[in-house]
């Protein structure tokens, strides 16, 4: 029942994957369609108020900028909000002004789409702040992201003409995407029971004779972005293991669905894009595999339990559950935590601190990969990354010029990839071995043995990642914690940006090289086993060790 | 003084994305390659 459960999730967005990508490629391909008609006038009229005269397209580096420039905008607005809440309408529940740098790590997490949450919704946000701020940002980072992926198919599949208007793109992702799905989504959480109300918290009195106060707000509209973007986080402390958040199984596969189908969709718009949708189709069956290897390690972890439990005479066939929620069991907990660490949208159905250690490890190491499926676009364009590494690799291999969809691969395209690839790991490891060196870093620590490591490294980790979740024993909402991943944050979302989208840039003027009888095709299953071989190859060397300490020495105490 | 502290950290941060990117453009353009 467990195996059939995950199969027909599995079934369904599989049979997504084609109707959404194709859908994405319509709405960047700037070519004429029937979704025109609906959408055109009012994008026409956002055009008018943001005074965009000119949808000419950018230059990668005037792409990037615009980007960029969007963000800050948006960051210090954001910032002055939760800084000023307290005086701010619409709060029923008389929440006060955030610490500063509290809000520091909450405006760079939301803008990043790490959606790290240091505070605890029920009583640190209030209503104006989770809708102005929080749900805001929650659009705006969801776009951010896929637009550089749409910019960077177009520098890799086209000749010339720049990347695209990052301002067009970003309102068609609003306009075309992200608001219809959100409202079509929230819609359906809340005929499932899930709460959509401005009125204050209720108090109720228990049968003990105790005042209970049940935080209640507008969550259906949070929760549908929350996922559709990738975004993680949540309206309530623990996210989608609440009861309001995702009431029951099925809400449970909804929210899956919807943060997995348009990361998953962007390798088949890939392929449209390049009038090869064969290369789309490695490309996602290259993450699938990964995927389903991941997902099949946290799955038999969680379902063989604790031996040492089972060794105590407690009837544990149920498997490990521990921190999760009974409607859901060990099925569904396994496949939203694989799909979260994948897809990077973090929010948790279960608690991931309570993992068996080899069942931690599944999506610790997700994001330490940050190719399975990844985050609203920026994932996608990490494993083309390592494609392009591939093709590289093999060249040197075989003594030929590299070749990636017709383009020389050279010198200066992989100066940058290789920054890109090797910041991932930097902002990860230097952090927590920082972080081991201070107290500031240690009192944090619920654990003083290997899983205190564990701890400390999925912090970082999560944030590099933008993935938000954590191991939350982890004390987190300290100056130093605050400042320290949201600098990572920062880190691992616009580094790795700027650089890939330099590399789009750079492939876009170059000359398609004619195919010859030695073309090495990156169209075949034999390029999809050196794209995952690629990638693993690259994660073992860089955090085999540190995994070593945490959760795989964790994993031998237990045997 | 701690949102002072903050807001500075936020440009700095922001101000080395700028220069990375001018960095970026740089090698783009084949800066530092061997002729």
């Amino acid at each position: 029942m467990d195996i059939l459960q995950i199969c027909i999730v599995i079934v369904v967005l599989l049979l997504l994957v084609k109707p959404v990508g194709s859908y994405v490629y319509h709405v960047f391909s700037n070519e004429e369609n029937r979704t025109d008609k609906i959408f055109g006038p009012v994008e026409k009229l956002l055009y008018q108020i943001i005074g965009l005269k000119n949808r000419s397209s950018m230059s990668w580096k005037k792409y990037a900028l615009s980007m960029i420039a969007t963000n800050i905008i948006l960051v210090a607005v954001s910032y002055l909000v939760l800084r000023l809440m307290g005086g701010l309408p619409v709060n029923p529940n008389q929440t006060g002004n955030m610490e500063a740098s509290l809000s520091f790590n909450t405006v760079i997490s939301f803008m990043t789409n790490t959606n790290l949450q240091h505070y605890s919704g029920e009583s640190g946000m209030s209503y104006f702040g989770q809708m102005i701020v929080i749900t805001m940002m929650m659009f705006t980072s969801a776009a951010s992201g896929l637009v550089i992926a749409i910019a960077f198919i177009r520098g890799v599949t086209r000749r010339g003409g720049g990347l695209g208007n990052f301002f067009e793109d970003f309102v068609k992702a609003h306009t075309r995407l992200f608001l219809p799905l959100a409202l079509i989504v929230t819609l359906v959480l809340v005929g499932l029971q899930v709460p959509q109300t401005l009125d204050p918290n209720v108090t109720v009195n228990t049968l003990g004779g105790a005042v209970q106060h049940i935080a209640m707000g507008p969550v259906a509209s949070l929760e549908s972005i929350k996922h559709l973007g990738t975004n993680g986080g949540g309206f309530f402390g623990v996210n989608s293991a609440h009861p309001f958040e995702n009431p029951r199984p099925l809400t449970n596969v909804i929210e899956i669905l919807s943060m997995w189908t348009i990361s998953a969709s962007l390798p088949y718009t890939f392929g449209r894009f390049a009038k090869n949708r064969k290369q789309g189709w490695i490309i996602f069956s290259a993450m699938m595999v990964l995927f389903l290897a991941f997902l099949s390690l946290t799955y038999f972890s969680e379902k063989s339990g604790n031996p040492l439990i089972h060794d105590l005479g407690i009837n544990s066939t149920q498997g490990s559950m521990e921190g999760k929620e009974v409607r859901f069991g060990v099925a569904q907990s396994a496949l939203f935590t694989t799909v979260t660490t994948a897809a990077t949208t973090g929010s948790v159905n279960n608690m991931h601190d309570t993992l068996t250690p080899l069942g931690g490890l599944a999506p610790l190491a997700e994001m330490m990969l940050n190719v399975v499926f990844g985050g609203k676009g920026v994932g996608f364009v990490n494993m083309i990354m390592y494609a392009i590494l591939g093709v590289f690799i093999c060249g040197l291999m075989v003594g030929r010029t590299p070749e990636f969809l017709g383009r020389k691969i050279e010198s200066r395209e992989m100066k940058l990839i290789a920054i890109a690839i090797l910041a991932h790991p930097l902002i990860i490891l230097a952090p927590t071995a920082i972080s081991f060196m201070t107290h500031l870093g240690t009192d944090a620590l619920s654990n003083p043995m290997y899983h205190g490591l564990s701890q400390s490294l999925y912090e970082f980790t999560s944030s590099a990642a933008n993935n938000g979740s954590g191991f939350e024993g982890l004390g987190d909402n300290t100056v130093f914690w605050n400042v320290s991943t949201g600098l990572v944050m920062l880190l691992g979302r616009y580094v790795s940006i700027i650089a890939l989208l330099g590399v789009a840039g750079s492939l876009s003027r170059k000359q398609p090289v004619p195919e010859t009888i030695g073309t090495f095709h990156t169209d075949t299953k034999l390029f999809g086993g050196i794209l995952v071989g690629t990638v693993l190859l690259i994660g073992a060397l860089t955090f085999l060790p540190v995994l070593v300490l945490g959760p795989i020495a964790e994993y031998l105490t237990l045997r | 003084m701690m949102d002072f502290l903050m807001v500075i950290t936020l440009a700095g941060v922001f101000g080395v994305f700028l220069l990375f990117l001018m960095w970026c453009g740089h090698v783009v353009d084949g800066g530092g390659e061997n002729q």
